[in-house]
């Protein structure tokens, strides 16, 4: 298995590609706006895309899809049935699937949007934008907010510390480091003050 | 990615050494293990999906080489010099560097999340899109480097210089900061606090 990264500057959001070096087929995570770059850094990679795992369907990370599936035969996996006009594969929380010859994990970790999804792959976590590298997902409201973080404990915190977090902006991360140094688990104090 | 096979000993969950069954910790040997790896990425230019987590490297040089999706994580790491070197999507968490030369090196996508550096120099580095949260620099120094989009969240900085440092977009919540210096640096166009973030 290789791991790309592609930075696009719509929306600054993260496109990976996840190779199968024995089939030469990829999976790609977030397609986020398709352009001439994108579509270079696809071709240069000599997979075949065929599948595309969408953490969440907000524009900047979803934009791409589209025009992507016009050009690559893909089936599109996502916790919901439909994106925009596009019809996906559904996943639910804790559903394991197969695509591209490697096994996925989908865990479900609502907060950042009602649809967020994050995948694991062997020791990889494609977070999109529920966990970054130091902070959690922008949430709409406190509930939101406790959700996030409950799910995120659950289900993200609790694999191995040196499982890989790919997320949806910014650099990687590993979750040891994210127990450690993410400000979302810092609570206030009654005096103002924060702890960690 | 290097490969994700686990290490041979009972419930060890750690990943498995590049070209070995076990992990750093089961090692019999550590020393032999990391003088082989050495010798490994010593042959060759550019490295790929090596896994070097938890092993001890002193005396090397290995500048100007290029290595992509590597772990280096948990090593301690004492006069290693990666002059110039290349590094894509690798990883440095929670290593412990001493007197290293990471000066003049082109870093995209790697993670140094929480490792110690004594000594360090990162000057005239391309350092983009990189986790720096958590680290504990002392007696260092980042000059004359381009962090956009890069991460020091909870760092703790001691006579640490960012002189004439590119921070757009670069997080800088540090939880200490003695004798440092941002002369020239852009820190107008950083992210000082979470409450600017738009993702």
């Amino acid at each position: 298995m290789t791991v790309f990264f592609h930075y696009s500057l719509y929306g600054f959001a993260n496109v990976y590609l996840v190779g199968n070096d024995d089939t030469k087929e990829a999976i790609i995570v977030d397609p986020a706006a398709f352009t001439i770059g994108l579509l270079d850094f696809i071709e240069g990679k000599g997979y075949t895309p065929k599948a595309v795992l969408v953490t969440h369907s907000h524009a900047h990370h979803v934009d791409g899809l589209r025009t992507l599936l016009r050009i690559y035969d893909a089936e599109v996996y996502s916790s919901n049935a439909m994106i925009g006009e596009i019809q996906c594969r559904t996943v639910r929380d804790a559903e394991v699937f197969s695509a591209c010859g490697l096994e996925i994990e989908a865990l479900s970790v609502p907060g950042h949007s009602p649809d967020s999804i994050v995948y694991r792959i062997e020791k990889l976590l494609f977070t999109g934008d529920a966990l970054h590298a130091g902070l959690v997902g922008k949430t709409a409201s406190q509930y939101g907010s406790r959700l996030l973080k409950e799910q995120l404990s659950k289900k993200v915190l609790n694999q191995d510390d040196d499982c890989i977090v790919l997320p949806g902006h910014g650099p990687p991360s590993t979750i040891g480091a994210e127990k450690l140094y993410n400000l979302g688990w810092r609570t206030v104090r009654s005096d103002g003050l924060t702890r960690s | 990615m290097y490969d994700f096979r686990r290490c041979e000993a009972p419930d060890c969950r750690a990943t498995a050494l590049t070209g070995f069954s076990c992990c750093a910790d089961h090692c019999h040997d550590p020393e032999a293990v990391a003088a082989s790896i050495a010798g490994l990425i010593r042959s060759s230019k550019s490295i790929r999906s090596v896994n070097a987590s938890g092993l001890r490297f002193e005396g090397l040089d290995l500048s100007g080489k290029s290595f992509y999706a590597c772990s280096f994580s948990g090593t301690v790491l004492k006069n290693v010099a990666f002059t110039g070197c290349t590094f894509r999507m690798c990883f440095f968490d929670f290593c412990s560097a001493d007197s290293c030369d990471f000066s003049g090196i082109d870093a995209q996508f790697c993670s140094f999340a929480g490792a110690r550096f004594l000594n360090i120099s990162f000057e005239h580095s391309e350092l983009v899109h990189n986790n720096f949260d958590g680290v504990r620099t002392s007696d260092s120094t980042f000059n004359d480097s381009d962090l956009y989009n890069s991460r020091f969240i909870q760092s703790e900085f001691e006579k640490t210089d960012f002189v004439d440092c590119n921070l757009k977009r670069a997080f800088i919540i540090p939880s200490k900061e003695i004798d440092v210096s941002w002369r020239l640096s852009n820190t107008q166009e950083a992210i000082l606090g979470v409450d600017r973030l738009e993702e």
